[in-house]
């Protein structure tokens, strides 16, 4: 699961690696742990890799405001995006970001399938997430049995090679 | 006579909340003037009274003198302090409030007129043994204009008469270069302004601004309460200032005060000004310009001395005169002032507007805060671009700065940009710490004053910190977004 956030000249993506028993995120390839200790009245304090922080916090509409160890943040709401896609893909094959058990297959080798349209409901981390397909095609195969687990990575779906466009 | 039974206040934001903030200490009854968009400003809450100004332009509310003079009357207030800009050094309301059969405190308005003129005041200050800027105009000079530059001392600086922004402007540090260098100059002045005059006057290297609080009777009796280093500037405004000035020989801050008290006592000054001086590197110093008023960094004077000035204004406008002899007036200890503004250092300094939709004002040992605002005030373009000053005071000037950086840290003031953390990264900038100070200190080290990378801990702590403020991100970690809920199957 992977989320993003706009800050004034730079971006953050979030990739959200565990959440229980604690969470661990990773941005720029640095993996975090993060665990919120209180937040009371715009005050925050967090934990971050075993060390405490506390500040402002001010939520608006369109931003959110941190002020840290006399330092000010302001970040885009507008840009927070979430996106529990949790695969990564060409566009042929559709991989698993994370480890997981495949919970339920939506479609079987042959199926027709339009752009965003249901393929598998996988688990990782405690998270049921539907998999959508990345475009337009015909399943090619399936690699991963109902209950069976995979490694990151793994290939869950297989589509047929898009056929030429013509015209 | 006795004090003021009750004083108006012609002013707003944090100026004037400080001066009610004295008035009520003495017992004196406030009055407050104000602006229909500051109806909810803490100055009106804070006074006693509060009496609308009629106006098109809010600025242009406080600047009203008929309709404040009229508010005072009909107020019963026996007396006017005027703050610091606006009317303050307004000669025309300080008659005007006189002729209403009222006390306006600060001086008489032909000192306000004396010293508002920068060529009077200049030769003023000249003739009573100040000193000036050494300079000599073409026009005066003549055919000796370049033996007479030459006298003046180098380094030089070559100005066109009739210019400005640098056009016809020449530094000469030597006398082989001069004439040729006026040649130059009148060259350029010529195509620039179709005027090709220009005068020289000594290049002060690396100034630092340096002013003297003083205190006068109106009868030639004048005390100061020391110097005020006020060099950290940002387009020629002031932003950090500290009492007393840092590295500053004894003998010269005897030499610079004693120039001070000089001048105002030939002015025959009335109440608390404050005479500017240029300070260069090689310890001459030069007069600025008298301000009439109280300054706005008046509070680190107050610090380091134990004077109300706002109390010692009412006072010697009430007639009871300075009260306090210059030899028992003593500096004790550090205090820096810094001021918080609306606006973005890091893109110029340009002014900002908005909301203050969080605000938490820092407190603790030595630590003073004059401000003039509330949580959910608008900042508009429509005021001064200050919302609050932060004080610190020690009994060294490390003590002093270490509890400054402490209240800016325990500062927040959120939902519109302000200098905050840059105020913070020019206080801990190694040479501020050494208090090597002149008024290209910003622009020498903009670099390191410049916003730092924010891929430290601190920057990757905010990150989350908002990520965790955003329901989107709250979700991610804490529930199971509602489709997949909807599924049923989902297991803890």
């Amino acid at each position: 699961m992977s989320y993003e956030i706009r800050q004034e000249k730079a971006d953050f993506h979030l990739d959200i690696a565990a959440r229980r028993p604690t969470l661990e995120v990773t941005i720029a390839q640095t993996l975090h742990r993060v665990e919120e200790v209180a937040d009371s009245d715009g005050r925050f304090t967090i934990s971050v890799d075993g060390r405490l922080f506390r500040g402002w916090r001010l939520i608006t509409s369109d931003r959110i405001e941190i002020r840290l160890d006399g330092r000010s943040f302001v970040f885009d709401r507008r840009e927070g995006v979430a996106r529990a896609d949790a695969t990564t893909g060409t566009g042929d094959e559709v991989r698993a970001e994370m480890p997981g058990t495949l919970v339920t297959r939506h479609v079987d080798v042959g199926t027709q399938v339009a752009l965003g349209e249901r393929l598998v409901t996988i688990e990782s981390m405690k998270l049921q997430v539907t998999i959508a397909a990345p475009r337009a095609g015909t399943i090619a195969r399936l690699h991963i049995a109902e209950g069976a687990t995979f490694e990151r990575g793994a290939i869950l779906v297989s589509m047929a090679p898009a056929a030429p466009q013509e015209g | 006579m006795g004090l003021f039974n009750k004083v108006l206040v012609a002013n707003r934001g944090e100026i004037a909340c400080r001066v009610i903030g004295t008035l009520r200490r003495l017992g004196i009854d406030s009055v407050a003037v104000y602006h229909e968009e500051d109806v909810k400003a803490p100055h009106v809450a804070l006074a006693d009274e509060a009496v609308q100004l009629e106006g098109m332009v809010p600025s242009g509310a406080y600047l009203d003198s008929g309709r404040i003079i009229a508010a005072a009357i009909a107020a019963g207030a026996a007396a006017i302090h005027p703050g610091y800009g606006f009317l303050s050094e307004n000669a025309g309301f300080a008659e005007a409030v006189k002729q209403a059969g009222l006390v306006f405190i600060g001086p008489d308005a032909d000192v306000i007129r004396l010293m508002g003129d920068k060529i009077r005041s200049r030769d003023f200050a000249a003739t009573n043994g100040v000193p000036v800027a050494p300079s000599v105009t073409e026009d005066d000079a003549g055919d000796a204009f370049v033996a007479q530059a030459e006298a003046i001392g180098f380094p030089l600086l070559i100005k066109a008469s009739a210019g400005g922004g640098g056009k016809g402007m020449k530094i000469v540090r030597n006398a082989g270069e001069l004439a040729e260098n006026i040649a130059l100059a009148k060259g350029e002045a010529g195509r620039y302004f179709g005027d090709s005059r220009v005068f020289a006057e000594r290049l002060v290297e690396r100034p630092r601004h340096i002013e003297v609080q003083v205190l006068g009777d109106g009868t030639g009796n004048v005390i100061h309460l020391f110097e005020r280093e006020c060099s950290i500037q940002r387009r020629y405004q002031k932003i950090i200032e500290e009492a007393p000035a840092p590295n500053m020989p004894p003998e010269l801050r005897e030499r610079i005060c004693a120039a001070a008290v000089r001048l105002a006592s030939a002015a025959r000054y009335l109440n608390a000004g404050t005479v500017e001086f240029i300070l260069g590197a090689d310890g001459e110093f030069y007069f600025l310009e008298m301000n009439t008023r109280l300054q706005v960094e008046h509070p680190v004077t107050e610090m380091i001395t134990g004077f109300d000035l706002v109390e010692a204004q009412l006072r010697i406008a009430a007639g009871e005169g300075l009260g306090h002899e210059q030899k028992h007036i003593r500096v004790k200890g550090h205090a820096i002032e810094c001021r918080v503004c609306a606006e973005e250092p890091d893109y110029g300094f340009r002014p900002a507007t908005g909301r203050i939709g969080f605000l938490a004002l820092p407190d603790g040992e030595g630590v003073r805060v004059d401000a003039g605002i509330v949580a959910r005030q608008a900042v508009t373009p429509a005021f001064d671009s200050m919302l609050a000053k932060l004080i610190a005071y020690g009994a060294d000037r490390e003590t002093a700065l270490q509890r400054l950086g402490e209240a800016l840290r325990k500062t927040a003031i959120m939902g519109l940009p302000t200098n905050l953390d840059y105020l913070l990264r020019v206080i801990r900038h190694p040479a501020f710490a050494a208090g090597i100070l002149d008024t290209g200190f910003l622009e020498r080290f903009a670099e390191d004053l410049a916003m730092p990378d924010r891929g430290d801990p601190t920057g990757i702590a905010a990150v989350f910190a908002a990520a965790l403020g955003d329901p989107t991100f709250r979700d991610l970690v804490h529930r199971v977004p509602e489709p997949h809920a909807s599924i049923g199957r989902w297991r803890n």
